[in-house]
């Protein structure tokens, strides 16, 4: 069988690029967009390359990247601008081929494999040459991509020349640019793997590509078959058809609070707020889940995660949050206050899907609490968010103000390996 | 009237919708209040002006007997007709 020929494109510094495409007056200057520094959830979400030349990085606290560049101007996002120029973006790509898988707003692959024949090239570089050009001409910023015959490769390719570039990775170039790579260029090889293959003398992506598969199975278990044929070129991960959208995994919420939490009066506020936003969306998405999960981070650095079944799935904030804050008791001794928290359902079925009633009548109760939802959620819906409150909120307005609905809220799709990735079952 | 930020004119545009679903512009107002009419829509291709800073439709015009780009910005927070600015 032939080589398939597929893309990678990935939109340079994308939130920073739109930003500095609708303020030229950010084009010159060191930039980054991040959240809202007044109310400390202020992270760095993109720079722009004057300023990663000065040491500022995705992530990173406003403060510390205020501390590595003094002058660099925060912008905060837009993101109904980012969305449109994603959806412009990938309006392009569809002129290709069917097959556009995204990966995140700003960065989707493209499998050209039957249209390329079509448009006249054979190894996909007139195509890509193409995109690139009319994603500058038509959205005003630029990509950077790869060409090679799987997903992992084609990633690499467009991380390995920035901005607005293309490289090839070839059956015949690859162990040149890509062996010779740390390992942790590879699509996900994070930071704990790489400490852990460091420590087994794999520095290189051509170490880990020539070494022993069964040694790698080993530390790592089944991953360790999965990284091994990701090294050698061997994922055939497909690319996924427009439209295709991965299945929802799980609905979390979570915040950085206005003021510290210090204590579990506190807590049961914000995680009432979280919870009816949680229960809200499940309901739009129509979810009902079965393990209840919460996050924590501390003032200091510690942070953990902790999650448990409950009996009955749910879309009921009033269930979610009484589990999530039973289990938020029981592992939490108030060491510090809390800087921030999240509550996530995950294990969902479709709300249609049967459940086994309770034998002591408490359904009658659920519904009354569900009912009880629906209708605070209309009334949000006609008058606003603030038209109708929990009593708990009274404690401090300051605190149960915040918009939970509005603000980082998260649909986790099922991951890479669970997409129709075969090299697993290949080597079991 | 229009608003000016930048290079980037936000002017005020008269839009014919027609019953096959084409948008074309049919006169802009300038800055200075004077009403121009477009004669000719030449062509209409998604475009992104670097100068003014923004990316929609791009209406290449003639106005004036002079050929110039209306830029359609369908924006989030409104749609909006711009222009670039030579000054």
């Amino acid at each position: 069988m032939d080589d398939r020929i597929i893309l990678h494109s990935d939109c340079n510094c994308f939130y920073a690029a739109v930003e500095m495409l609708h303020d030229p007056s950010l084009r010159d200057v060191p930039m980054a967009v991040g959240g809202d520094v007044e109310a400390r959830h202020g992270i760095v979400l993109t720079a722009n390359y004057i300023a990663k030349r000065r040491g500022v990085k995705t992530g990173m606290a406003l403060w510390q990247a205020r501390q590595a560049c003094r002058d660099v101007v925060f912008v905060s996002p837009h993101y109904d601008e980012y969305i449109r120029f994603s959806g412009k973006a990938r309006r392009i790509y569809s002129d290709y081929t069917d097959l556009v898988e995204p990966y995140g707003l700003d960065e989707s692959w493209l499998d050209i494999t039957d249209s390329a024949r079509m448009l006249g090239t054979a190894d996909g570089m007139s195509i890509a040459r193409e995109i690139s050009d009319r994603i500058r001409r038509e959205l005003g910023i630029t990509v950077s991509i790869g060409i090679s015959w799987n997903k992992i490769f084609a990633k690499f390719g467009s991380d390995y020349k920035k901005p607005d570039a293309i490289t090839r990775i070839s059956r015949e170039n690859y162990r040149d640019i890509l062996w010779s790579a740390p390992v942790s260029d590879l699509l996900f090889v994070g930071r704990r793997t790489d400490i852990k293959l460091r420590k087994y003398g794999i520095l290189t992506i051509g170490d880990l590509a020539n070494a022993d598969p069964e040694f790698l199975h080993n530390i790592f278990g089944k991953i360790g078959y999965v990284l091994y044929a990701f090294a050698r070129g061997e994922d055939r991960t497909p690319v996924a058809a427009m439209g295709q959208c991965a299945p929802i995994k799980s609905v979390g919420n979570s915040t950085t609070t206005p003021r510290d939490l210090v204590n579990n009066n506190d807590v049961r506020m914000v995680i009432y707020l979280l919870s009816e936003s949680v229960a809200a969306r499940l309901r739009e998405n129509h979810f009902v889940g079965d393990v209840i999960g919460i996050s924590v981070r501390d003032n200091g650095l510690y942070s953990f995660t902790r999650q448990h079944k409950i009996r009955i799935p749910t879309n009921i904030s009033e269930e979610i949050a009484g589990s999530a804050y039973e289990l938020f008791k029981a592992n939490y001794t108030w060491e510090h206050p809390i800087r921030s928290i999240g509550v996530r359902v995950s294990g969902l079925v479709p709300d249609t899907t049967p459940h086994q009633t309770d034998l002591f009548n408490t359904e009658a109760l659920r519904d009354k609490y569900l009912k009880a939802d629906l209708a605070v959620t209309d009334i949000r819906r006609r008058f606003g968010y603030e038209s109708v409150l929990r009593g708990i909120m009274y404690f401090d307005r300051g605190l149960s103000g915040l918009d939970a609905k509005a603000e980082d809220h998260m649909i986790h799709p099922v991951g890479y390996f669970q997409n129709g990735n075969n090299v697993l079952k290949e080597k079991e | 009237m229009a608003i000016r930020i930048g290079h980037k004119v936000y002017v005020e545009t008269i839009v014919k919708f027609t019953d096959e679903g084409i948008i074309r512009p049919l006169s802009i107002e300038w800055e200075d209040g004077r009403k121009y009419e477009i004669s000719r829509v030449r062509d209409c291709v998604p475009g992104a002006s670097r100068r003014a800073g923004g990316a929609g439709l791009m209406y290449t015009c003639i106005v004036d007997g002079k050929e110039i780009h209306l830029y359609y910005e369908d924006s989030p927070s409104g749609a909006k007709w711009f222009l670039e600015s030579k000054a």
